[in-house]
């Protein structure tokens, strides 16, 4: 392939932060799958895989990296290759637990920097916004800024704004580009004042060159710049600090710029940012509704997202915001979506897994939907993709009885292999080894029945797994 | 006398939407008890004083089989099926007709399928006097509540509070439902009740009301009455109860005719007539919240929450109901519940005919 070069930035790579937990998305987001990778009603990809196109069309693959987490490893390599972009796996750095994104952007900075001179400058960019168009941050104009400023400085990209929001952060542009303040996501009525005061808002991309970035994070954090640069990357995430970059970096250090830039930009980190994305699906009363049956009456400027054949029905309300997922309802005045992630929070400390994963989880080689569980029971739908196999594997404590309902099983019990046409089905006793595998073109669709007296999903012995998931 | 009971049960529940559904109506849920329905409280509530072979539902006819699952004591035949809703007129001469003819002349005590009633001892010995007063003479008789609060939503009974009869008073007149400043003055008086739409009278006596005062529907409930347990039964059904105009027993009988006594009452009555009763009966917490299943909330206040398994989260509402179903989901406010009506209406139109 071809390196394509963009203007002068000869050295420029493109760095995409795919590692949040995106818990103000809260029902739809789970901490096992997060918003960036979720393939939000009426988008068709998920926000990585708008960015990743995104990106590929601008930066030549061996410049693109991606930060992600360990836990989203088989998302990023099954969304992308959903969407034919073929990133080197050497690329893609994993974190290995879930920290802040001034370890992301550290783990990715000085993973670059080690493979190179120091001097290449690199855009970050999180891959959970949709800025509309790479071309806008990084036209001809702001590029010869940029350089200019990169020599001595970080580059931020800020946008104006009129709307005070509290997820974002606020930058005061004094002389020369330089920020004179940056003041990461303020109350309500202090965002209303910087404004007023001429305050920017900050996109979420910055600009740097390596050693720059480098020689701030040493500054600052000497002692978690010491084991990113030996490579010890286990050791930094034990470390103690949990900041976004904005308040560990941008907020502290004085070598940061900003040029502004009027980029399409709309940051769907909480779900207020849908009004604006999806402005135009709005009805006549402002209602914006994804979902099969919603009927409004004396309602307005409402958010509905369903996922299921779900009927809603509104009298009365206004402003809203209504997210209906399996297992979970959201119901949320939309000036509160930034408080969405308490809910997660409090979730996950009582132990509630619903703050970590939906009733559909997504492996690599499919998916399954629990649909129903009750005493001595548990009833799935497992998706397998075209070429994809489960692991051979046993259950101590419970049978399994798969019904084919779309495509061609090929089902192994205890050594032997069974081909199960749709309609057909097949039963696996416990401790039976058995394994399931679509070795068809079309999708393979089991409905699945467990009996058994513990239906816990540990209760897995792999013998043979394409993921190595059995080691 | 032979006491007998009924049990009006032919309501579509639809201020209930989406618990309540066409398929299964605010009576046949457990709106008001974690395990029992309300029509199955409702007879067990009465069966002290009468026994199940005299107690008699009338309801739709695609509610029989949930009736007689929920009743499984009461005798088939006892479960009268109305092939259209007419309201509580003609549901009462059918039922009369029906019980004069199998029974023979008897007390009937008319209660309703869908509403609370916390204190079943006071109930009993209420509903005891009001047997005496009605098996003495031509009179009909209305439990009447003595008011908790001034409620806007129910009908009053102004009565005699000097016309002592066996328990009960002499009823002045019926009074649709007050606004606000009516219903305080009501409340304060002390000469009102609340109309409860329980009835305590003779067959013979209420038929000879209908007789005077509705000769139509007397005619066609006699009709009636007169083919059940032979094979022309549901075709006399069909056509004579298809032919009642739809009255109820208050305007077409009871605002019309005299004397009529009441038992004032109290034994924590509720009608239960919509998602804001909840807040009566699961009572509030300190911000003014009512909420059943499994949720959690922040800056929530004076809201009501029905849930079930799902887990619902709720940040920053105001007196909103939210009630969450399998496949359906209502977010209202409170002050719009009576359009509850116009979405089904909405879903009527729709290709949602599930929904209903």
């Amino acid at each position: 392939m071809t390196r394509r070069f963009v203007g002068d930035m000869v050295y420029m790579k493109l760095l995409i932060l795919a590692g949040g937990t995106g818990s103000r998305l809260w029902p739809v987001s789970r901490i096992f799958n997060p918003k960036q990778f979720t393939k939000f009603k009426g988008m068709g990809k998920s926000a990585f895989q708008l960015t990743m196109e995104n990106a590929a069309s601008i930066f030549s693959p061996e410049d693109i990296y991606i930060v992600t987490n360990v836990e989203y490893k088989y998302f990023v390599y099954g969304q992308l290759k959903e969407i034919n972009i073929d990133i080197p796996v050497d690329n893609i750095f994993l974190e290995p637990s879930f920290k802040n994104t001034l370890h992301a952007v550290s783990m990715g900075v000085y993973g670059i920097a080690g493979r190179t001179s120091g001097k290449e400058r690199v855009l970050v960019v999180p891959s959970n916004s949709f800025i509309g168009d790479y071309r806008n941050i990084i036209s001809s104009e702001n590029i010869r800024v940029c350089g200019r400023l990169a020599e001595t400085s970080l580059v931020l990209f800020a946008v104006k704004t009129t709307s005070a929001s509290v997820g974002y952060g606020y930058i005061l542009e004094g002389k020369n580009n330089r920020v004179e303040k940056f003041i990461e996501k303020p109350s309500e009525k202090d965002a209303k004042e910087y404004i007023e005061a001429g305050y920017v808002c900050n996109s979420g991309a910055v600009y740097g060159q390596i050693d720059i970035f480098i020689k701030q994070m040493e500054a600052l954090y000497p002692a978690l710049h010491r084991l990113f640069s030996q490579g010890l990357i286990n050791e930094a995430y034990k470390e103690d600090t949990h900041d976004t970059v904005e308040r560990g970096l941008f907020e502290k250090s004085k070598d940061i710029s900003v040029i502004l830039t009027d980029i399409k930009w709309t940051g769907i980190n909480e779900f207020s940012g849908f009004y604006s994305r999806y402005d135009d699906k709005r009805d006549d009363c402002g209602n914006i509704y994804f979902s099969n049956s919603s009927m409004f009456i004396d309602s307005g400027n409402n958010l509905i997202y369903s996922e299921q054949n779900k009927a809603v029905g509104c009298i009365g309300i206004n402003n809203l915001i209504v997210i209906d997922q399996p297992d979970a309802l959201l119901v949320c005045d939309n000036k509160n979506t930034d408080k969405v992630r308490l809910i997660a929070d409090r979730l996950k400390a009582c132990g509630d897994e619903r703050a970590d994963v939906h009733t559909t989880a997504y492996r690599p080689w499919g998916s399954y939907t629990v649909l129903e569980e009750g005493t001595g029971y548990k009833i799935k739908r497992l998706t397998v993709l075209s070429g994809k196999k489960i692991s051979l594997q046993y259950h101590r404590h419970r049978s399994e009885h798969w019904v084919v309902v779309t495509g061609k099983a090929v089902v192994t019990r205890d050594g032997e292999e069974v081909v199960v046409p749709a309609g057909e089905s097949i039963f696996l006793k416990a401790r039976e080894k058995h394994r399931l595998e679509n070795r068809g073109k079309e999708l393979l669709e089991v409905i699945e029945v467990q009996i058994g007296s513990y239906l816990g999903e540990d209760d897995i012995v792999r013998l043979d797994d394409e993921y190595d998931r059995h080691r | 006398m032979n006491i007998t009971a009924v049990i009006m049960a032919g309501g579509k529940g639809e201020r209930f939407w989406p618990k309540s559904r066409t398929d299964r109506p605010k009576q046949f849920l457990s709106l008001t008890d974690d395990n029992k329905t309300m029509i199955r409280l409702t007879a067990e509530r009465i069966e002290p004083l009468v026994s199940p072979d005299n107690i008699f539902v009338v309801t739709n006819k695609r509610y029989k089989g949930l009736t007689m699952a929920q009743l499984p004591r009461i005798p088939e035949e006892n479960i009268l099926c109305e092939p259209e809703g007419r309201n509580t007129a003609p549901c009462i001469a059918f039922a009369a007709a029906v019980i004069r003819k199998i029974k023979g002349d008897s007390v009937m005590v008319i209660l309703s399928a869908d509403h609370l009633i916390s204190d079943n001892e006071k109930f009993l010995s209420d509903v005891k006097s009001a047997c005496r007063i009605a098996s003495d003479g031509d009179n009909l008789v209305t439990l009447g509540i003595s008011p908790a609060y001034a409620e806007t939503g129910y009908g009053y009974i102004n009565f005699d509070k000097n016309s002592s009869f066996g328990g009960g008073y002499k009823v002045n007149k019926f009074v649709e439902k007050p606004n606000i400043e009516n219903a305080r003055k009501y409340v304060e008086s002390g000469d009102y009740l609340w109309n409860s739409g329980m009835f305590v009278w003779r067959t013979d006596v209420i038929l000879n009301k209908f007789q005077d005062i509705m000769p139509d529907i007397y005619g066609g409930a006699m009709k009636i009455a007169a083919s059940f347990g032979t094979a022309d039964y549901e075709k006399t059904l069909e056509k004579e109860f298809g032919a009642f105009r739809s009255e109820s027993i208050d305007y077409g009988i009871l605002e019309k005719t005299a004397p009529i006594y009441t038992v004032p009452s109290d034994f924590g009555w509720d009608d239960v007539g919509g998602w804001i009763a909840m807040e009566r009966l699961w009572g509030k917490d300190k911000d003014g919240n009512s909420v059943k299943g499994n949720v959690i909330h922040a800056d929530m206040k004076n809201t009501v929450v029905m849930g079930d398994k799902r887990l619902i989260a709720v940040l920053g509402a105001e007196d909103l109901i939210i009630v969450d179903t399998d496949d359906a989901l209502l977010v209202c406010k409170k002050s719009g519940a009576q359009n509850i009506k116009s979405l089904i209406a909405e879903l009527k139109k729709g290709d949602n005919i599930k929904y209903l």
